[in-house]
């Protein structure tokens, strides 16, 4: 509390560079993240060795995609927990249309990749259909978030089923497997006859991340996604198409989501059904903890950015400490409900001051 | 209406009046869908009606039906609790850890295990209550936490209970049929009737309503809305602790498995019954209609040899249509104009 006032004085006295960074909200989430990943590292050194290291950078990125429409979502004052479906939606059909039609008769041709991207383009189309589908039910007939994003979850996860009958799909195109999937990085070391990198998706998130963060900071869109989440009736009354922010940023999420989902495909080299489960929590907590105000209007994604590593750094962390994986279940729910908690503290706080 | 002499117009007209009164009831507006139903699936296969297979419906929706009673209460003020599946895997697997391995005496490891199922939805109500944390996500908190717990226990293995002290007596009520039905189903009726009495008759069930139609004014009203939705959870608990007993003494076996996609039916079932999923409104009576609906619903797929797997798509559009219609008669109600 002092240091606090203390900070809040000396910003206002000099404004000193030291003060400044300290009083960036990001910076206070960075902290715990230091702290933990020291903590990992001193009780089992191979925490931070290079293997680890990228499979958890290659791991958080799947999750970071998503995370990246979920927060501008949050952000404009909208929630959405179909996104785990929606990912695994994206991972078995897009591998189903593939093999179903040969991707369009060029299987095992060096012109696979037309088939390849043309079934991923397809099927963020049709996902993004669930997104426009949740933002007709929430903006347009005003049913609440919760119930209607709950039921398409459901659905879609029905649907999931439908197409693969419970059974993963594969083979699958070398070009997706070997190109879009295991092969896509930049080297960096070799260790063992294997070379690690920096993985597509992580690419992926990192640019998403700059990207958005570049609109939500620069351009009208994003101000209007702050505006909406902030106060919707206000902005309405200022002239902003409130509701054709929020439509977009359904669709964009069901979009980024989808394509989550597939690059998981083709990681795994399988379209396997239960991709994409439970993701919803971890990727809505990770907003939580990245400082997300999840009603809305504040936040930002390189918050965001720290969250998701916190979130998979605990994941692989307890795994390396030697604890139960399936105990890790139990310990995510409780870091949701303690980040969940925070944001409403958080809240309150700035209700307050 | 049962002397046939008075057959003047004045009974005719208050005979029609009766008849509109029945139709007008919501629970009539469901039944009809569910008659449909049946209808159409006799007309598919006459094998419905099979005396066995409907002693079979019975049996097998008591169960999960005696969750949905809970899942109903707490959706009438206004919440939602997604972890109840989670909850009967992790009861189920904890009541056969501590009959079998911990050699506990059954009825101690009967009310040790109810006690847990009422412990952990207490913390959920709790949560939503004072830390005033969305029951969505407390609930889905807990639904990871519980299954996390029941694949821990397990190691995701099965548990049977048969070496436990007295687990003979036990499994013979639990696997007896009487009347061709089991004690659970008798235990569903009664406990439906039961709650429909509280809910339509009592103090209490008014200040439920209360409190799920508009918190704020049944604060104001002076009703403890926070004790209302707290008591929804822990009765939902003393439930799933039942049924996750009453599954061993079904299935003999414990599994962390069980109880998987129970939240759904459940939640499903309330919507189907013509309970608010926004709260404040619906019946004991149209959660029974809800839970029949939907074990005849799964029958049917499978005697038609449907993808089972079509049931969540259907589920999902259910719920959704429900929510639709809900929220039009709210603002009918309310008068609002959009």
């Amino acid at each position: 509390m002092n240091t606090e006032i203390n900070n809040v004085q000396e910003k206002k006295k000099s404004g000193s560079f030291l003060s400044k960074i300290f009083s960036v909200q990001e910076v206070g989430i960075l902290i715990p993240l230091i702290v933990l990943v020291l903590l990992f590292y001193f009780i089992n050194n191979a925490f931070l060795s290079a293997p680890n290291v990228f499979s958890i950078l290659k791991v958080l990125a799947f999750y970071g995609i998503v995370a990246v429409g979920e927060t501008l979502l949050i952000l404009g004052g909208d929630i959405d927990i179909s996104v785990g479906s929606v990912a695994g939606f994206g991972a078995v059909f897009s591998t189903f249309l593939m093999m179903k039609f040969n991707c369009f008769g060029l299987l095992n041709t060096p012109y696979e990749w037309i088939g390849v991207i043309g079934f991923m383009i397809i099927t963020m189309a049709v996902c993004s259909l669930v997104g426009f589908l949740n933002a007709f039910l929430i903006v347009d007939i005003k049913l609440p978030a919760f119930i209607t994003t709950i039921a398409t979850m459901w659905a879609v996860r029905g649907a999931i089923m439908v197409v693969t009958n419970g059974n993963p799909i594969y083979p699958l195109p070398k070009f997706f497997m070997d190109t879009i999937g295991t092969n896509a990085q930049i080297p960096i070391t070799k260790i063992g006859g294997e070379t690690l990198g920096i993985s597509l998706p992580f690419i992926l998130f990192i640019l998403l991340v700059v990207v958005f963060e570049v609109v939500l900071r620069r351009t009208k869109f994003g101000r209007n996604i702050y505006a909406t989440g902030s106060n919707r009736e206000v902005a309405k009354l200022a002239g902003i198409n409130t509701r054709k922010v929020r439509y977009m940023n359904f669709i964009i999420l069901a979009m980024l989501a989808s394509l989550s989902g597939m690059l998981v495909a083709a990681f795994t080299r399988q379209g396997y059904p239960p991709i994409g489960d439970g993701w919803e929590m971890l990727i809505i907590a990770g907003c939580a903890i990245g400082g997300i105000a999840l009603a809305g209007g504040y936040g930002s994604l390189i918050g965001t950015l720290i969250g998701v590593f916190i979130m998979n750094i605990v994941n692989t962390g307890l795994v390396m400490v030697g604890i139960n994986t399936f105990l890790q279940q139990t310990v995510q729910g409780i870091i949701i409900l303690i980040a969940v908690y925070a944001d409403i503290l958080r809240r309150n706080r700035k209700v307050l001051s | 209406m049962s002397v046939p002499e008075i057959k003047n117009g004045k009974a005719g007209n208050s005979f029609l009046r009766t008849l509109k009164k029945f139709f007008a009831l919501q629970e009539v507006s469901i039944m009809l869908p569910v008659l449909v139903l049946i209808i159409i699936a006799i007309s598919l296969n006459p094998n419905f009606v099979n005396p066995l297979n409907l002693a079979t419906i019975g049996r097998r929706m008591s169960m999960w039906g005696l969750i949905a009673i809970g899942e109903a209460l707490i959706i009438m003020t206004g919440n939602f609790d997604i972890s109840v599946g989670a909850m009967v895997a992790f009861i189920n697997v904890f009541f056969c850890v501590a009959a079998t391995t911990w050699h506990l005496p059954l009825v101690i490891a009967i009310l040790l295990s109810i006690s847990l199922a009422v412990a952990l939805s207490t913390i959920s109500g709790l949560i939503v209550v004072k830390l005033k944390i969305n029951s969505f996500l407390t609930t889905i908190a807990m639904l990871f936490i519980c299954k996390g717990l029941a694949k821990t226990m397990t190691n995701a293995r099965p548990v049977p209970i048969a070496p436990a002290q007295g687990s003979d007596l036990f499994l013979r009520i639990g696997q007896s049929e009487p009347l061709a039905m089991s004690w659970t189903f008798f235990l569903f009726i009664l406990l439906i009737i039961i709650f429909q009495i509280i809910l339509k008759k009592s103090a209490y069930g008014r200040k439920l309503y209360a409190t799920g139609d508009n918190a704020n004014v049944a604060r104001l009203a002076g009703v403890n809305t926070d004790l209302i939705k707290l008591s929804t959870f822990i009765i939902s608990g003393v439930l799933i602790g039942s049924a996750s007993v009453l599954l061993i003494a079904k299935e003999a076996v414990g599994n962390a498995n069980y109880g998987s996609g129970w939240e759904l039916s459940a939640i499903a079932a309330v919507a189907i019954g013509g309970i608010s999923l926004i709260g404040g409104a619906g019946s004991m009576v149209g959660l029974i209609i809800g839970v029949i609906m939907m074990q005849c619903m799964s029958n049917i797929l499978v005697l038609l040899q449907i993808n089972q797997h079509m049931q969540s798509i259907l589920l999902g559009t259910i719920m959704i249509l429900a929510t639709v219609f809900d929220v039009k008669r709210r603002n009918r109600i309310l008068g609002k104009i959009d």
